[in-house]
């Protein structure tokens, strides 16, 4: 027992590790795709109706014209620091704007993940058990329609019937509970469907190995075989498929954001992107990667727990 | 579900259980208190304020805030005349170039300080100062200096006599800011709630980045209290959204309806539409150091190929109205040159006199962010490949496409024909025209590298010209030359500013400089 | 194995509407019952008619004429990006998985940097590298769903190679390529099937994305990514030319995964064993 745990600890201490690396890895590539896109960040900030003076003036003072691995090495030694600079668009400092808003993308990214996750496993497992029979096309059906359902469709239309027709809840904003009722919603149904195909198809699989049928065999209760015995195994790759749906919303969905007017961290990305706000930019990337990162190393460690065998390695 | 025995049904219970406990926690408990409905106004644009400096603000969506935060010394009213505010009479003297203001006393900043002759002082001298890097730094280059002459006497001295002064000290850009909290927070001034000082009608008690701004009624305002006491701003960037959100009484104006919303609402009983007729005009422009477009008869020849008619009646109804001129006709100096017909004979005849009886290939640029932008070139291109004119589209974001408009040489600039928003914030033919179209080496606001000696000369006399009536025809003939005998761009319609709001609100003001503003706005029983 | 894909009625069924489809990119445009770069201001922002069935875009354009010819660009995007995204994606996982140690624990972190990667910006700098067209947005794709691929194909690879059969295998000296080829891909197929028809419809999402900001497939040629985003604009005036586009892409993801389905049932070697 003693042994096992201790490869356990070895193993969460080689995966921290291993996180060093990744994110000196993504702070080099978010580094240099910011500066390969065409735009100069100065010309956006100082606005149409300036003159080339002021340009010149802001790109001195935001460091635009020191040679590449100065600005590099400032943009490292500053995040190291836990200083990411200020954004170029508000002047505000780039963590102060990431709290702000990294909540929001949060709740929504939690609350459909969870939804999906939920919903995904119990409409999976009911297909598999179900399989090629009415309950199962069905599902298969309405799983692939909400995955080729494009979010900002399904928002709208969501804010149509519940704000517009019923009246039941607020159309935007973050102000209460309610406000995320839509936006988890929408970005669960989408993910729910993912998760619902991925189970069904990886318990299909597990429910025609021979210990299933051995448990059967033995007369165990089905309820027992199928949650018991046989989910255990297909969760692996469902867990896996959870995590990347997880991190990925960690950095937010523009669409939603958008639909749902939620101050969220995709909107501010990609609003980076279109002001060229390089360290607004540079900062929210490397904090949702890092975030991402952790994610999934809490996946692998669930892997871990669930499949011990993965230990060793 | 079938199948599911008592077993997994308590797992499932247990599992929803948690879920919401997690969610609840995380979401954290209550919300908001509803404030007294007719108490509060809530106001949804397509995005945030950026700054709320009037010294750094270079957008409308900050600029509206700003306007409600702070006063020039003189202002636009409605009809875009100019009428008193923080000044209550003005004069030139006779050197044309020494203006005198005399003050309103008992004015008093947000932040207690008092509004006098030094304050304007101090704002000119920090908007001016080269080390500050004010963004509106060159709206001002005019000012040779300032003088306080009493505590509530101030001349404002410019460098040559400079035809569009007044127009420019209505600018959003002219209002006075707590030179005490300028001093305060520095470059910080205007990034926050706490450190945003001015002496208009609403101050800021709260802003959360894109999600809302709020105002309240400021108690010691010199002027007529408004009647609503809190303007909230709640940016919602998609369209449909703010639609909605304005059908479902979530907000109570909105700007920005889309084309294909803006007939619904206008039949909807619950919500009254506005409209001005504003600064903004939608244009394509031209590559002038490249050929064929070095040659007015080709640009001509383009001008003739398209039917404004049917892009504004068909694409835009409603929305727009087909251009008359180079500046909309809301602006000073504006000159009524009259709309231009597609007559793809004439288009045919002046290629053919140009060189290109059998047309040429280009390109044009377009972006998204105009509001269809890529639509416009899609027409643009069908429309020329009628007279001959094969055109590809190439469409970019904002950024990318501002990249090309940063003081480029002509070597390094590959764009052809190029979609542009023109609108200048003083609503004068002076900043309407002279940066945009007057001979410059690069293109930084030249975007085009348009040049014409006469236009130059008379464009350079007219900013000099402080006589209302000469200014007038010397503005007109320089529309002439860009309008009409060397096209400077292919005007194609001039932009209403347009807002939907419930009906109970009435009273809101809306600017011709497409910015909206809610001192004097009222719910109505 | 071809006479069980073939007893699967449905998977014959999705296998026809994917032939249907594509009869309509290959041959479509000349039964296309307008020109779907013809514009006509005056007839614009229409509802569903006998001459228009789908209605007519912001420019008066012919949807149904763009839906028939807009199949050749959107389906080239997805099967293209899913195809180079599998067979990339499936080499990184497999290598990964079964060599372990620091090569798996290279790969798989350079995986996790690029999946960290919004990707939003990574479509963006690919795009504002490399140029906008079909070809560009192809690639954008493949390097979207790389990561994906890897990762899953890593995850269903491992708990296989744990299994009893590769390690009998190997102890009876069966080469490296043969063990994963033979015995890995085969076991590992389902999750691998389910991502790649769910891809096909992403990619087309991601294309219309990419639209949504300006940088899909240049205008005017017709897209369903385009169609779609744009078309959110007209949600509410005429339903039907947002709704088709929408339509035709879980149509196309439905088949192909029923498709895929029947071709994981054909291919499985456990199932063989129990149908026997």
């Amino acid at each position: 027992m003693t042994a096992a745990l201790a490869a356990f600890g070895r193993h969460v201490a080689r995966a921290l590790v291993q996180v060093v690396p990744v994110l000196f890895g993504i702070s080099l590539l978010v580094f240099l795709v910011v500066h390969f896109i065409p735009g100069d960040p100065a010309v956006i900030a100082a606005g149409l109706e300036s003159s080339p003076e002021v340009v010149e003036r802001i790109r001195t003072e935001l460091g635009l014209d020191l040679p590449l691995h100065q600005q590099f090495w400032r943009f490292l030694s500053g995040a190291v620091q836990g200083d990411l600079g200020e954004s170029i668009r508000t002047g505000r400092p780039v963590a102060q704007e990431i709290v702000e808003r990294f909540p929001h993308t949060f709740r929504i990214a939690l609350g459909g993940t969870l939804l999906a996750a939920l919903l995904g496993l119990l409409v999976g497992v009911t297909a598999a058990i179900h399989h090629n029979r009415l309950w199962d096309n069905l599902i298969m059906v309405l799983t692939l329609v909400a995955v080729s359902t494009p979010s900002y469709w399904l928002a709208l239309m969501l804010m149509l019937l519940f704000s517009l027709e019923l009246r039941l809840l607020p159309s935007i904003g973050v102000g209460t509970p309610l406000h995320y009722v839509l936006p988890i919603l929408t970005l669960g149904m989408q993910s729910a469907g993912l998760i619902a195909r991925m189970t069904r198809s990886t318990m299909l699989e597990v429910l025609r190995q021979e210990y299933i049928r051995t448990a059967r065999a033995k007369g165990l209760v089905e309820v027992v075989v199928v949650y018991k015995h046989a989910l255990r195994n297909t969760l692996i790759p469902i867990v896996s498929l959870i995590g990347l749906r997880f991190g990925g919303l960690l950095a937010g969905t523009v669409l939603v954001e958008s639909v749902f007017a939620i101050p969220g961290m995709g909107r501010m990305i990609v609003e980076a992107v279109l002001n060229r706000d390089f360290p607004l930019l540079q900062g929210s990337v490397l904090v949702v990667a890092t975030v991402f990162v952790l994610t999934n190393l809490l996946v692998d460690l669930v892997y871990a727990i669930v499949d011990p065998r993965l230990r060793t390695a | 579900m079938s199948a599911t025995s008592s077993g997994a049904g308590l797992r499932h219970g247990v599992l929803a259980v948690l879920v919401v406990g997690v969610l609840g926690a995380s979401l954290g408990c209550g919300g908001a208190p509803a404030p007294e409905a007719r108490d509060t106004l809530v106001f949804a644009a397509p995005a945030d304020a950026t700054v709320l400096d009037p010294h750094n603000t270079t957008d409308s969506q900050s600029d509206q805030v700003v306007l409600m935060l702070f006063d020039t010394l003189i202002t636009f009213d409605q009809e875009m005349n100019i009428v008193p505010d923080l000044a209550e009479r003005w004069k030139v003297a006779e050197d044309q170039v020494t203006w005198t203001f005399h003050l309103r006393e008992g004015v008093t900043f947000h932040d207690g300080a008092r509004f006098d002759a030094e304050a304007v002082r101090a704002n000119f001298a920090r908007v001016l100062d080269p080390e500050q890097n004010h963004k509106r730094l060159p709206l001002f280059e005019m000012i040779d200096h300032v003088e306080v002459i009493d505590d509530y006497t101030v001349n404002i001295v410019t460098a040559y006599p400079f035809g569009a002064f007044e127009p420019t000290m209505a600018h959003v850009s002219a209002a006075i800011l707590s030179p005490a909290a300028a001093a305060t927070h520095g470059g910080e001034f205007g990034r926050s709630a706490e450190a945003t000082s001015g002496t208009g009608p609403y101050r800021v008690v709260r802003w959360t980045k894109d999600f809302e701004i709020v105002l309240e009624r400021f108690d010691d305002y010199w002027g007529e209290a408004p009647p609503v006491k809190r303007v909230e701003y709640r940016p919602i960037p998609e369209a449909a959204s703010r639609v909605i959100a304005l059908e479902a009484g979530d907000v109570d104006v909105i700007t920005h309806i889309p084309p294909t919303d803006l007939a619904r609402l206008e039949e909807e009983a619950a919500i009254d539409v506005h409209k001005v007729v504003s600064i903004g005009a939608q244009q394509f422009r031209f590559n002038h150091a490249r050929p064929p477009f070095d040659d007015p008869r080709v640009i001509q020849a383009i001008s003739y190929a398209i039917d404004r008619r049917a892009i504004v009646e068909n694409l835009m109804p409603g929305l727009v109205e087909v251009s008359t001129g180079a500046l909309t006709p809301i602006m000073r100096g504006y000159a009524e040159l009259g709309e231009i017909s597609q007559d793809q004979g004439r288009a045919r005849a002046l290629l053919a006199e140009a060189g290109y009886p059998d047309g040429f290939s280009t390109t044009i640029s377009t972006t998204p962010r105009y509001l269809m932008g890529v639509e416009l070139a899609e027409v643009m291109a069908a429309q020329l490949g009628e007279v001959g004119i094969e055109v590809d589209i190439n469409v970019l974001d904002w950024g990318s496409m501002v990249a090309f408009w940063e003081g480029l040489l002509p070597e390094n600039n590959p764009q052809e024909i190029f979609i542009m928003g023109a609108g200048a914030s003083t609503a004068d033919a002076d900043w309407g025209l002279r940066p945009i179209f007057q001979t410059h080496p690069t293109n930084e606001n030249n975007y085009g590298y348009y040049s014409n000696a006469e236009f130059d000369r008379v464009i350079q006399e007219a900013m000099r010209e402080t006589d209302p009536d000469a200014r007038q025809e010397l503005y007109r003939r320089a529309q002439e030359i860009v309008y009409l005998e060397d096209p400077g761009a292919v005007w194609l319609y001039d932009n209403y500013f347009i807002l939907g709001a419930r009906s109970g609100v009435v009273d809101i003001t809306l600017s011709p400089l497409g910015v909206v503003t809610f001192e004097r706005a009222a719910f109505r029983e | 194995m071809l006479q069980r894909f073939r007893a699967n009625t449905a998977a014959v069924g999705g296998a026809t509407v994917i032939a249907l489809f594509i009869a309509v990119a290959v041959v479509g445009p000349s039964f296309a019952p307008h020109d779907p770069l013809a514009q006509d201001l005056f007839s614009n922002y229409q509802s569903s008619s006998w001459a228009h069935p789908l209605g007519t875009d912001h420019l008066g354009r012919d949807n149904l004429s763009r839906m028939i010819y807009g199949a050749r660009v959107s389906l080239t995007i997805s099967v293209t990006s899913v195809v180079f995204g599998l067979i990339i994606g499936m080499a990184i996982g497999l290598v990964a998985a079964y060599s372990r140690g620091i090569v798996d624990v290279v790969l798989m972190r350079v995986v996790d940097m690029l999946l960290a990667f919004p990707d939003i910006l990574l479509a963006i700098a690919i795009i504002a590298v490399l140029g906008e067209g079909i070809v560009n947005t192809i690639i954008a794709v493949v390097v979207y769903s790389v990561p994906q691929f890897a990762r899953i194909v890593r995850g269903a690879a491992l708990s296989v190679i744990e299994a009893d059969f590769v390690s009998a295998g190997r102890a009876l000296g069966a080469s490296h390529p043969r063990l994963v080829l033979r015995h890995v891909v085969p076991n590992c197929l389902s999750p691998i099937v389910v991502h790649a028809t769910i891809m096909l419809g992403t990619a087309i999402l991601i294309a219309s994305g990419l639209s949504f900001l300006g940088l899909g497939v240049q205008p005017p040629d017709p897209e369903w990514g385009a169609m779609l985003s744009k078309g959110r604009e007209l949600l509410r005036s005429t339903p039907i030319a947002a709704v088709a586009p929408g339509v035709a892409i879980t149509v196309v993801v439905l088949s192909f995964s029923i498709v895929g389905d029947g071709l994981r049932d054909a291919l499985d070697p456990k199932l063989e064993r129990e149908v026997r």
